[in-house]
């Protein structure tokens, strides 16, 4: 799955799919939640605590 | 912050569009302004007339508005940023400017403010926008 198809699936930017995937952008619940849907796993499978 | 409902890879698009129109018409207005004020019949029409440019400026903070409706979280996040940095660095030019009016430079009206901030927002999401290319 290339940026420009998670965009599509998430309508969102590619801009904005390169920000979550480089960690220059960390998304809102509602994102997250629709990120591991897509990807069929829970949000901690997803994101994790950076600290 | 939900995603938009409407496809977000068109917000662009569709501002430039919006934004064309909007320009189009502050054209019109501003070309037809000397002409009405002229054949205007009352002090009101007239005043209309002159205030006639100043609608599409509303207008285009419309479609300022409607473009930020459209795009995603992120952009949104952005999209202030630029916004607050370019208000900021903005104002800054125009009280520097209005002091160096009383050191002989040329005194401006105040509808320079506008194209001041304008010009800073631009220039501030150019730069912004290359700070991030340069971070990928």
């Amino acid at each position: 799955m290339t940026q420009g198809d998670l965009a599509e699936a998430l309508n969102v930017s590619r801009q904005t799919v390169n920000a979550l995937e480089t960690g220059r952008y960390d998304p809102s619940l509602p994102l997250a939640f629709a990120i591991a849907r897509l990807f069929k796993c829970r949000i901690e499978d997803v994101f994790s605590d950076r600290k | 912050m939900q995603a938009a409902a409407a496809p977000v890879k068109y917000a662009g698009r569709n501002y430039v569009f919006e934004c064309a129109i909007v320009m189009g018409l502050y054209v019109a207005a501003v070309w037809a302004r000397p002409w009405l004020v002229d054949h205007a019949t009352s002090n009101g029409l007239v005043a209309a007339a002159k205030v006639l440019p100043a609608l599409p400026i509303w207008l285009m903070l419309v479609s300022i508005w409607r473009y930020y409706a459209r795009i995603d979280e992120f952009e949104r996040h952005r999209f202030l940023v630029n916004l607050a940095i370019a208000l900021g660095v903005g104002s800054c030019v125009i009280v520097t400017y209005s002091f160096l009016q009383d050191a002989g430079l040329p005194l401006l009206a105040i509808t320079w403010a506008w194209p001041t901030l304008v010009v800073s927002w631009g220039l501030t999401t150019a730069i912004m926008q290359l700070a991030d290319h340069a971070k990928r």
